[in-house]
C-alpha cells in the first residue's frame, strides 16, 4: 500500500498558496505574526466569506487549492487537525458571555465555535459526505489527524483523503499563551496547510507517506525503540533517514506547525533539494511525540 | 480483525458505574433535573448533572488539592478507573496501550470564569491557562493512571467519543496497538449551555425524545470509556472480553452547520457502513440506542434515516436515553454504548422515557416496554453531532 501526497497548500505568514518562501522568505523580527490573508474572492461569494471566520476562509481556500491540483473533488475521507479550533469565534462568544451576561448572546459564534466547524465546512463545501473527522490534541493535533487517514488508507476503506492542520491566533490568546512562557521567544504565528492524499501517486506526487507513529511520555530510549521499530518494518536502516532542519523559523509557530514540516519537506522532495527519506519529529513540550516518514516517489 | 470490549466505566446523572447505570435504567429514574453546581441564569432549564460537586469528584478520585484539574477530567479519571478495574489492568498490564478521549469543552468551565483575568495582567489564575485545551484534559485522565504509550484527543462535537471509539478500533487493526482505551467526557459548562439555548434548542421541561410534542433537548454531563482488545491479548491476559465492537461508520451529513438534512443522509450512510464493516443484515439489529436528543429537527430526521436503513415495517426497538442521562454531548457516543452494552448483557430494551405522542410521519414507537422480544445479539447505537458528523457503532454478543 502506498499512501501519496498528491498536493499541498498553505497560508501562513510567507505568501499565500505559493511557493515563494522556497527562495525569498520572508523574515519576521516580532514575537507574533499573523497569516498574510490569499484572495478569498475566486473560493467563496462574498456573502458566504462575511459569514466566515478567518481559520475557515483559509481551511476553505487551502483546501479547494488541493482539491483542484490533484482533480479529486469528492474526497473518501476529510480529516482536521487544529489545536485550539475556532479561537476568533469562541473568542467572540465567550466574551459576550463574561462581559454581557447570559441575556443576549448570539447563535452564531456559538455554531462556529466547535473545532469540527473547520472539517464540516469543508465537507459542505464540497458536498461531501465522506468519512470527516477532526483531531484536537495539542502541539500532535495534525499528526493526529495524518494517522487517521493512514490508518483508513490500510484498511482499504478509502483511496483518497483531504487532510489539514489548521490553527489560527488571536491577539488575546497570543497574550495569554505569552503570560506562562508558551512562546519561548519563537515567532507565534497561524497555520492553515491543507494536503490531498491519494493511494495512487497521480501525475506529480510531491512525496510518499511511509509511517506516522505518536506517542506519549516517551523518553530517549523509548523513541529510539519506537524510530528503529519502523526502519525494520520499512525494511531501512536508522541512518538512511534524515532529519532536515525545522522550518518553523521561516513559519513559526503554532499548535499545528507540524503541517508546515511536512508541507515544506514534500515541496522540496518533489524538487529534489533534499534527502529522498525524511523523517519528521516532534516533541511538543516533553509530553508527545510525533514521528511522519517521508520517501521521495 | 476482531475487537473485544474487555471493559467500560461511566458516570453520569445516574450515578457513578455500571451498577448505578444499570439500576436507574431498570427503575426508569430519569437524571434530569433542576441545577445544583452549575452558576446560570438559566437555572430554569432542566439538565442532568452528575450528581457530585467538583469537589467530591475530586476526592473520589483521589486527586490532591492543589494540582490543577478539571471537572471534565475528573469525571473522565473516575470513567476510567471503573473500566480499567474491569479489565483488570492493574493486574495484567498490557503492552503499550492507547487512550484516545473525545471532549469539546475541555477546561471551559474555568476558562470562562477567569477570562477577564488572562487577558489581564492579573495572573492569579493563570495556572488554568493551559488547562484549558482539550488535549491536556486526556493528559490529564492518562496521567492519573500513567503507563499510556500514546494518547490522542477527537473533537467532532455530540459524536466525539464515538469517534474515539472507531480511532482506538482502527489501532487495534492496524496493530500499532494491542489495547486501546477510549471514550469522552464532557462536564456542562456556561459556555455550551447559553450555547444551545441561543439556538433556541433546550427543552424547559424534561426531553421527550420521538414524541410529537417534543420540544427540545436537555444538556447532560459524564463520561465513559471502553477498553478495546485483540483476542490476543484478552486471551495472554486472561481478561474475558465482555462483548464485541463489531461494527463502526462515520460519514458527513455535509448538509448544515447546526440542521441535520430533512431525510437524514448522513445518519444512513453511518449506519450503512457500520452494517457493513460488521458483516450484519438490519434484520439482525436487535435494538437500537438512537441519537435521539429531542429536538423537532435530530428526531425526524434521524426516525426517517432509521426507516430508510431497516425499511419502514421492520425498524427494531428503537429508544434515546437522553430522557434519563440528558445529553452528553461529546461523552455521548460513549455513555450511550455503555448503555447498550449493559441492554447486551442483562438483555432488556432502555425505555425511551416521556414519550406518549405518535410522530405521524415515523412508522415506528420508541420502546415503553423494556422486555425485548427476542434475546439480543446485536446493538447499534447512533451518535451526531454538529457540523454533520455521524457515527454509528454496533456491540454484538461474544
Amino acid at each position: 500500500m502506498g499512501v501519496y501526497i498528491q498536493a499541498a497548500a498553505q497560508i501562513s505568514v510567507q505568501n499565500p498558496l505559493c511557493d515563494d518562501w522556497l527562495d525569498n522568505p520572508i523574515q519576521y523580527q516580532v514575537p507574533y505574526q499573523r497569516a498574510i490573508e490569499a484572495d478569498y474572492r475566486q473560493f467563496l461569494d462574498p456573502v458566504a466569506s462575511r459569514r466566515m471566520g478567518r481559520i475557515l476562509k483559509r481551511a476553505i481556500a487551502t483546501s479547494m487549492t488541493v482539491v483542484t491540483s490533484s482533480g479529486i473533488t469528492n474526497p473518501d475521507a476529510i480529516i482536521v487537525g487544529t489545536g485550539l479550533g475556532c479561537l476568533e469565534t469562541t473568542e467572540r462568544f465567550l466574551l459576550a458571555l463574561v462581559q454581557e451576561g447570559e441575556e443576549f448572546l448570539q447563535p452564531t459564534n456559538f455554531i462556529n465555535s466547535t473545532h469540527n466547524t473547520i472539517a464540516s465546512h469543508i465537507a459542505v463545501h464540497l458536498k461531501c459526505n465522506a468519512y470527516n473527522s477532526t483531531y484536537v490534541h495539542l502541539g500532535v493535533s495534525f499528526e493526529s489527524a495524518l494517522l487517521d487517514a493512514f490508518m483508513q488508507f490500510q484498511l482499504g476503506r478509502i483511496h483518497s483523503a483531504l487532510v489539514g492542520g489548521h490553527d489560527e491566533l488571536i491577539p488575546n490568546y497570543f497574550y495569554i499563551l505569552d503570560k506562562v512562557g508558551f512562546w519561548e521567544g519563537k515567532l507565534a504565528s497561524e497555520c492553515a496547510v491543507s494536503f490531498m492524499l491519494s493511494d495512487k501517486p497521480g501525475n506529480h506526487p510531491m512525496a510518499r507517506i511511509r509511517e506516522v507513529v505518536l506517542l506519549h511520555d516517551a523518553d530517549e530510549k523509548r523513541l529510539d525503540d519506537a524510530i528503529n521499530q519502523v526502519c525494520e518494518r520499512l525494511s531501512t536502516v536508522r541512518k538512511d533517514w534524515i532529519s532536515p532542519p525545522s522550518v518553523r523559523p521561516i513559519f513559526g509557530e503554532s499548535f499545528t506547525s507540524q503541517a508546515f514540516e511536512m508541507y515544506a519537506a514534500a515541496v522540496k522532495m518533489q524538487r529534489g533539494l533534499i534527502a529522498d527519506n525524511i523523517l519528521l519529529i516532534n516533541q511538543y513540550r516533553g509530553t508527545e511525540t510525533s514521528l511522519i516518514f517521508l520517501s521521495k516517489c | 480483525m476482531k475487537v473485544y470490549v474487555t471493559g467500560f466505566g461511566i458516570i453520569s446523572a445516574l450515578g457513578l458505574g455500571a451498577g448505578a447505570t444499570l439500576g436507574a435504567l431498570s427503575n426508569r429514574q430519569s437524571g434530569v433535573g433542576p441545577l445544583h453546581w452549575l452558576e446560570t441564569m438559566h437555572s430554569h432549564l432542566p439538565c442532568a448533572e452528575v450528581p457530585f460537586s467538583t469537589q467530591e469528584l475530586r476526592k473520589m478520585a483521589g486527586v490532591a488539592q492543589d494540582k490543577v484539574i478539571t471537572r471534565t477530567a475528573l469525571m473522565g479519571i473516575l470513567a476510567l478507573r471503573e473500566a480499567l478495574e474491569m479489565a483488570l489492568w492493574n493486574e495484567h498490564k498490557p503492552l503499550n496501550p492507547v487512550l484516545v478521549s473525545g471532549t469539546t469543552v475541555g477546561g471551559m468551565e474555568n476558562t470562562e470564569r477567569f477570562f477577564l483575568d488572562f487577558i489581564s495582567p492579573d495572573t492569579s489564575h493563570d495556572h488554568y491557562i493551559l488547562a484549558h485545551d482539550c488535549g491536556v484534559c486526556t493528559q490529564m485522565i492518562a496521567d492519573h493512571f500513567g503507563h499510556f504509550d500514546m494518547l490522542s484527543t477527537l473533537s467532532t462535537a455530540c459524536s466525539s467519543a464515538a469517534n474515539a471509539l472507531i480511532l482506538a478500533a482502527d489501532m487495534i487493526r492496524t496493530g500499532r496497538t494491542s489495547v486501546a482505551v477510549a471514550g469522552g467526557s464532557e462536564c456542562l459548562s456556561r459556555f455550551h449551555l447559553n450555547g444551545f439555548n441561543t439556538l433556541k434548542i433546550l427543552d424547559k421541561d424534561p426531553c421527550r425524545p420521538f414524541d410529537n410534542t417534543r420540544a427540545g433537548l436537555n444538556l447532560g454531563e459524564g463520561a465513559a470509556y471502553l477498553v478495546l482488545e485483540s483476542e490476543e491479548s484478552a486471551k495472554a491476559r486472561g481478561v474475558k472480553p465482555i462483548c464485541l465492537l463489531s461494527g463502526y461508520g462515520n460519514a458527513c451529513d455535509a448538509y448544515h452547520q447546526t440542521a441535520s438534512s430533512p431525510e437524514g443522509d448522513g445518519a444512513v450512510l453511518s449506519m450503512k457502513k457500520a452494517l457493513h464493516e460488521a458483516g450484519l443484515t438490519p434484520q439482525q439489529i436487535d435494538y437500537v440506542n438512537a441519537h435521539g436528543t429531542g429536538t423537532p429537527n435530530n428526531d425526524e430526521s434521524e426516525g426517517k434515516a432509521l426507516m430508510r436503513v431497516f425499511g419502514a415495517d421492520s425498524v427494531p426497538p428503537v429508544s434515546s436515553t437522553k430522557g434519563f442521562t440528558g445529553h452528553t454531548t461529546s461523552a455521548a457516543g460513549s455513555v450511550e454504548s455503555v448503555i447498550s452494552i449493559l441492554a447486551l448483557l442483562h438483555n432488556f430494551l432502555p425505555a425511551n422515557l416521556n414519550y406518549s405522542n405518535h410522530m405521524e410521519m415515523l412508522s415506528f414507537k420508541p420502546v415503553t416496554d423494556e422486555k425485548p422480544s427476542r434475546p439480543l445479539s446485536h446493538v447499534m447505537t447512533n451518535s451526531f453531532g454538529f457540523g454533520g458528523n455521524d457515527t454509528t457503532c454496533i456491540f454484538s454478543k461474544i
